[in-house]
């Protein structure tokens, strides 16, 4: 019988190896290198290679064959019957040990095949991401309606609209909601082109997340918003207050969610009356 | 491979929740992100026809025609 095998791309350092344990072990722990060491490792990761039998396949294209088309509708349908969101979490934790189980079944994660834990880790940071992602956005699918805010939304339960260019449109702008660890992923990988993004941030002494807002300087500009300017360096201290940074040669308002709905309902509301 | 490390890493991972990032790590993150892409160098290939300059795609960047896209910037090059 054809061994499975695995090849890791070359780029793929022990360092980064050595990260992407660390991240699973000790997220808490990583320091903003090991951070953007760590989304780098991930990005790597996709281009590793699988050999199954006669059939050779990225990494991207194992998970998307093998975890996003059989889990991911499902997932999606389930998130979408649940009334309180908090049980959502049961749920992704569930389907991620289901996937482990299922690589460990099918051969895919086992101490004979040689780097093994690696595509286990790839299919796992990417199944966590996208259950994160997806129960974070219909939270704010649901907060945008009980605000009486007018958006339009791509249909979650469609594979194809889920791949649109943007999650929604506010204010002819568009925005895309993504968790923090992919907003980060995508700060270091793609660029920034939407209007805006939302997001979250933990807040320390408050001891619970504050989801945040973050656009273009057009984007505050139109919602008649204030700012003081910060550098990266020194922007954590403005927080919670609206706070202008540069990034990627453009500048960035990130203020709290709540003022952005704020201003995004009056402006609507004169919007009506003109 | 350390399997039981890894199971044991995967497990905890799973059961964690959500990952608790601060702004401050939100920013120093961001900043170290910014000083990687200044130290990287984006190679971008191009083709003249009928006299037309015309980018190949990248997965680096996006490229259409004669425009390169940055953020909310188009920059669009021609030949003099």
């Amino acid at each position: 019988m054809p061994q499975n095998s695995i090849s890791l791309p070359f780029e793929l350092t022990t360092p980064h190896q050595r990260v992407i344990l660390k991240y699973f072990e000790k997220i808490e722990r990583l320091s903003p290198q090991e951070w953007k060491m760590a989304l780098q490792a991930f990005d790597m990761l996709g281009k590793g290679m699988i050999k199954i039998e006669r059939r050779q396949m990225s990494f991207q294209q194992f998970y998307d064959r093998y975890v996003d088309r059989p889990y991911a509708d499902d997932f999606i349908a389930r998130l979408m019957e649940l009334e309180d969101l908090e049980k959502a979490e049961t749920l992704q934790q569930k389907t991620a040990f289901e996937v482990l189980a299922m690589l460990e079944r099918e051969g895919f994660y086992n101490e004979n095949l040689v780097s093994s834990e690696y595509l286990a880790a790839y299919c796992l940071y990417w199944w966590t991401s996208f259950a994160k992602g997806y129960r974070f956005e219909l939270s704010i699918f649901r907060d945008l309606k009980a605000s009486g805010i007018a958006f339009v939304a791509h249909d979650l339960r469609k594979r194809s609209e889920r791949r649109s260019p943007y999650d929604l449109l506010v204010l002819r702008q568009v925005g895309d909601i993504k968790n923090t660890t992919y907003f980060l992923y995508s700060a270091r990988a793609l660029p920034l082109n939407r209007d805006f993004y939302i997001t979250r941030l933990y807040h320390s002494q408050r001891r619970r997340y504050l989801t945040v807002v973050l656009m273009t300087k057009r984007a505050w500009r139109e919602l008649n918003g204030e700012v003081a300017t910060a550098s990266l360096e020194i922007a954590a201290s403005f927080f919670p207050q609206p706070v202008q940074i540069a990034f990627e040669g453009q500048n960035f308002v990130i203020a709290p969610f709540d003022l952005w709905k704020e201003k995004v309902k009056k402006r609507q509301q004169e919007e009506i009356k003109s | 491979m350390n399997k039981p490390r890894f199971d044991k890493a995967f497990a905890s991972f799973i059961r964690r929740g959500e990952e608790k990032i601060t702004p401050k790590t939100f920013f120093q993150v961001l900043a170290e992100i910014e000083q990687e892409r200044v130290e990287r160098t984006i190679e971008l290939r191009v083709k003249i026809i009928k006299g037309k300059l015309r980018f190949e795609a990248s997965p680096e960047i996006y490229v259409h025609d004669d425009a390169i896209v940055l953020g909310n910037q188009r920059i669009v090059v021609t030949m003099s």
